[in-house]
């Protein structure tokens, strides 16, 4: 009976094992995946960014326009948030706040000029968006550590 | 030679001999096998059967596999969290077998698709009792592949033109940086008569330009208005030129704050000008076609 | 105080070079809070490699970060902190720069997966 109990045990973990690592297979490729995305929504920003420097001249975007320790505080407009649904895993996703000068909630575009042009705003669509990629890579991320871990945790209890 | 963006994102895992041989002794029990696969094993001097019909990789199915989870936690409830000098252990081996692993063949790679055609063919062959050998006892043995970045070789021409740039930008910075130290160069751009000459001519137009708009203004809501709706008390008429001269007075003063902090950049960085020529008349570029 | 309690949600912190920087702060990740601490930092080629993991660990040690942006170049630098650093959160994101494209290789994560295999017997 014990015998038995111990066989179909080890079954299960060989199953479980198994499909850990089709599991991981697959959030590798999304993984990579989604760095490209955000690799080439990054890149394509930076194209705009760059050509807002260019017609603006080249002092127009730069780290010295960038809030420092000295300046006011403020608040992110964009935030991580829990959003946990039905089937356990743990997912973030990203909530933004309006702008809101009174809260501290202030327009990071008017940093660097009053009237931005169109190349400026497109830019910052797009890194918009990076930041939503951003949110589901960390999905990922979380979810092949998990995987990771339960592969690792399920070989030493098989070589227990 | 240049890093470039990934182009496959596919997981490949370099197949062990563990691998191949299972599958050649195992031959006789599965009627079909991914393309991908099946050549693998003739490269490896490993037959298929006859009546073994290659899949094509759309035909078999892909499915993220589901995890029990509870299952998950019930076995592992006795293994204590992993340490981290285990991990680095691990990966000093990995890195010795680096060193000396062999250059790989093409094409002999194992993926997804292949690896879930095996996980369906084992479930079956255990069902069977035919072997009780799982995938990850399989695939432990294999070395895994990470999706790689191409190099691609960088355009001569884009490298020199790049290097040009860099070393004139240097060398401003370096003038800058020396302009109060080396006599020879404390007025060097400033002190020469066409420098100057230039640098008032351009401001000259842009102030005499401001006027100008301004006294056409003027001019417009002095007589202008004045010819298009009929005679306008002299006040009145006064009035109008100096609103419409101020409105416009209002505009061009913006585009002359904005012009004139452009002279001062012109001072700071006296040579850019000259640079941006001389890529100019070097950097036409004959348009060569990309090397794939 | 009721003010800070309203907010939810934490934050991305980004450690990058100045377009990284310019452009995550351009979609509205920066904040500075009321002590004053940047939750971003701005790397050029004069930032020594010890101001970097100093910043990195002010930024794991912080409670209201969730997310840790690192470009992949810089994460190269303080590689053993990264591979430390093995709870969920803050997850760390190596993201790619503008002129070093991403490497998988290079990922702490991936290389911890591939660490799982140890190959015996090649097949060549």
């Amino acid at each position: 009976m014990t015998a038995d109990n111990c066989k179909s045990d080890k079954n299960a973990t060989g199953q479980l094992l198994d499909s850990l690592y089709l599991d991981m297979f697959h959030l590798i490729e999304e993984h990579t995946q989604c760095r490209l995305d955000i690799e080439r929504t990054n890149a394509s920003g930076a194209i705009l960014l760059a050509r807002t420097k260019f017609q603006q001249g080249g002092q127009s975007l730069s780290s010295a326009q960038i809030p420092t320790e000295n300046s006011a505080e403020f608040n992110a407009l964009c935030r991580v948030v829990d959003k946990t649904d039905d089937d356990k895993t743990d997912k973030v996703s990203i909530e933004r706040h309006s702008v809101d000068k009174e809260n501290g909630y202030v327009e990071p575009l008017h940093w660097f000029s009053v009237l931005p042009p169109m190349s400026l705003r497109t830019a910052v669509e797009r890194f918009k968006k990076s930041i939503e990629l951003v949110a589901e890579s960390t999905n990922l991320q979380r979810e092949l550590a998990k995987v990771l871990n339960g592969i690792d945790r399920l070989r030493r209890s098989l070589a227990l | 030679m240049l890093k470039s963006t990934i182009v496959d994102t596919r997981v490949r895992l370099r197949p062990s001999k563990k691998v191949l041989e299972f599958l050649a002794k195992h031959k006789e029990h599965f009627d079909d096998a991914p393309a991908n696969l099946a050549q693998i094993l003739k490269k490896n001097g490993y037959k298929l059967l006859e009546k073994t019909t290659i899949l094509k990789d759309s035909e078999i199915s892909t499915k993220r596999p589901a995890i029990d989870t509870k299952l998950l936690a019930k076995l592992t409830s006795n293994v204590s969290d992993l340490t981290a000098t285990e991990e680095s252990e691990q990966e000093e081996e990995q890195e010795e077998l680096e060193d000396e692993k062999p250059q790989p063949v093409d094409g002999s790679y194992l993926y997804l698709t292949d690896l879930h055609w095996l996980h369906d063919v084992m479930i079956k062959l255990r069902a069977k009792d035919i072997t009780n050998v799982f995938l990850h006892e399989l695939i432990e043995s294999c070395e895994l592949i990470l999706p790689e970045n191409e190099f691609k070789p960088r355009n001569p021409e884009l490298e020199a033109r790049c290097q040009r740039l860099r070393e004139q930008q240097q060398n401003r910075e370096y003038q800058k940086m020396t302009k109060n130290v080396d006599a020879t160069l404390q007025h060097y751009p400033e002190d020469t008569i066409a420098y100057q000459l230039k640098s008032i001519n351009k401001q000259i137009i842009a102030v005499a330009q401001f006027i100008f708009s301004v006294a056409a203004g003027f001019t417009f809501g002095f007589f202008g208005v004045n010819l298009m709706v009929g005679p306008l008390p002299f006040g009145f008429r006064i009035l109008l030129g100096v609103i419409v001269a101020l409105v416009i007075a209002l505009a061009e003063m913006y585009f002359l704050a904005k012009k004139l902090h452009e002279y001062d950049e012109v001072f700071d960085a006296p040579k850019r000008k000259q640079a941006e020529e001389s890529v100019k008349s070097s950097g036409v570029q004959k348009v060569k076609p990309h090397i794939e | 105080m009721a003010l800070h309690s309203a907010i939810k949600g934490k934050l991305i912190s980004v450690i990058g070079d100045e377009d990284t920087c310019v452009g995550f702060l351009l979609g509205g990740v920066g904040e500075i809070n009321k002590n004053r601490h940047p939750n971003f930092m701005v790397v050029d080629k004069n930032t020594a490699v010890s101001e970097i993991e100093d910043c990195f660990k002010r930024f794991l040690k912080r409670d209201d970060i969730d997310i840790i942006l690192i470009n992949q170049t810089y994460a190269e630098l303080i590689r053993h902190v990264i591979d430390a650093h093995t709870s969920p959160v803050p997850a760390v994101l190596e993201i790619p720069s503008k002129d070093h494209p991403y490497d998988a290789s290079k990922d702490s994560i991936l290389r911890r997966a591939r660490g799982m295999f140890n190959p015996e017997d090649l097949v060549r």
